[in-house]
């Protein structure tokens, strides 16, 4: 479904990503983790194109999506993005938040458009703020909104940009939860994050990290219980 | 007694000279007219102004900021800076004079025209300024938030980052719009019959500047202190919305 080809980042002089490959196909969930600085956000990033890359490609279903004749736009309907600082619209309500895709790319009428976002609403049991700003709401409560922001559109993938890191402990369970299950229904997801136990738990690839290369990847079982790399045990000792 | 009376005297004095000051300037001969006129020009010119800077501001602002995020508009980002550097690089009353002398030197054109088109022209640079600095006030994240969204620059902007710009454009506009009110004096110099030239006129008739220069003066305060009264009330009724 997506195939990144030796895909490259430099930020000035700082070369962020050195040749990246990695393959998603449809219903996995890869997880990629490493430490802060290693490109992990960048590379998400660069998947749905918010971040121009310097050299290789990203493949979505067959098209590359940096390509002139592709419609970056069109693409970006199909891969949900959830961000760590949730970036909800704050002049907006829940449930204008929710819809505005959806009615203003002219996807749904505004009725048909309210009525999913209340159905997303209640599977994410956040009903009662439909009417509200996203500054009455809690972090988690953003970021589970976010969440329904981008699952308005119906996305063939979701990635997920740290979703849990800007969250007070207390509420990362909440966004967590939700996370998992999205994966359990099948979602094709791509998540950077710190989450250990979503994880262990949802991941069916774990891509490790470090200084602009994937240093190992592997099922959970691998990563957690058969570290190759000296980088990986030592990164693994200071998560768990 | 007799100082009781003389101060009597004085301010029967007082009083009476002043009715002829303002009869002689305001009333004799409907010289008010001259002040009605130049109340219509001021406001004609500042109204069609504000619009064409808005217009202006608004194009430039959105020209130099898609350059900036998505490198398009080469060109037009070029002409765009070029026509801000060289409004705020010069005297606002030279721009009027070059347009009144050289670029419709030839053509007899309504002077009022004239004035709109300059103020208008030289407002636009300042407000797509403001503008700018508006939609760059905004966090990052809405603009990727909308883009991952697949909504693309022009949507962003209209739906997402504009909206919430205008709450910190708004003071900064209401400012230039009062300079902009009161820099429509300027117009005098080319002859446009505007409020500061109304009174000179009738000034130059009648050698009394007392009464026509404080009226105008008082006409412009009340004008600049509605304006401003205005848009707090606009400022106020958007900060209730959200947040």
């Amino acid at each position: 479904m997506i195939t990144v080809k030796n895909l490259k980042k430099k930020f000035g002089n700082k070369i962020v990503l050195k040749g990246i490959n990695l393959n998603v196909e449809k219903g996995e969930r890869v997880v990629i983790i490493g430490p802060s600085g290693c490109g992990k956000s960048t590379l998400l990033r660069c998947i749905n194109g918010i971040e121009k890359l310097t050299s290789g490609k990203v493949i979505f279903e067959g098209k590359d999506i940096n390509s002139k004749n592709v419609d970056i736009n069109k693409i970006r309907e199909k891969m949900g993005m959830v961000f760590q600082q949730f970036n909800l619209f704050p002049h907006l309500t829940i449930t204008e938040n929710i819809i505005l895709a959806p009615v203003k790319l002219k996807i749904m009428t505004k009725e048909d458009a309210v009525k999913k976002a209340v159905e997303l609403l209640e599977l994410i049991d956040l009903k009662d703020k439909k009417d509200m700003y996203p500054s009455q709401l809690s972090g988690g409560q953003k970021q589970r909104i976010a969440i329904a922001r981008a699952l308005i559109m119906n996305p063939e993938v979701m990635l997920f940009d740290e979703p849990t890191s800007a969250l007070d402990p207390e509420m990362v369970d909440e966004v967590s939860n939700l996370m998992k299950d999205l994966a359990k229904n099948g979602m094709t997801m791509i998540v950077v994050t710190h989450e250990m136990s979503f994880v262990k738990e949802c991941a069916s690839r774990v891509i490790f990290m470090e200084d602009g290369n994937i240093v190992e990847e592997g099922t959970p079982k691998d990563i957690f219980e058969n570290p190759k790399s000296d980088r990986l045990k030592e990164f693994l000792s200071k998560v768990k | 007694m007799e100082v009781l009376f003389n101060i009597w005297g004085a301010i029967v004095n007082f009083f009476q000279n002043t009715w002829d000051s303002f009869y002689q300037t305001i009333i004799y001969d409907n010289r008010y007219i001259y002040i009605l006129e130049g109340l219509f020009n001021t406001l004609i010119i500042a109204l069609f102004a504000v619009i064409i800077g808005i217009v202006i501001g608004v194009l430039v602002a959105l020209i130099r900021n898609n350059y900036d995020r998505n490198n398009k508009f080469k060109l037009l980002n070029k002409i765009a800076c070029l026509y801000v550097n060289i409004i705020r690089g010069t005297p606002q009353i030279l721009q009027l004079m070059i347009i009144y002398y050289i670029i419709f030197g030839t053509v007899d054109i309504n002077i009022v025209f004239v004035g709109i088109l300059a103020f208008g022209i030289n407002s636009g640079a300042y407000v797509s300024e403001i503008i700018r600095a508006g939609i760059e006030s905004i966090d990052n994240g809405q603009l990727e938030a909308g883009y991952s969204l697949g909504l693309n620059y022009s949507k962003v902007m209209r739906y997402i980052i504009l909206p919430q710009a205008i709450k910190n454009i708004l003071p900064a506009l209401g400012n230039e719009f009062i300079t902009l009110l009161k820099d429509t004096s300027v117009g005098a110099y080319i002859g446009i019959v505007e409020l500061t030239k109304a009174s000179d006129i009738i000034a130059s008739r009648t050698y009394d500047y007392f009464f026509p220069l404080i009226i105008v003066a008082i006409i412009y305060l009340i004008l600049t202190i509605g304006l401003s009264k205005l848009i707090s009330m606009m400022e106020r009724k958007l900060s209730n919305d959200y947040s």
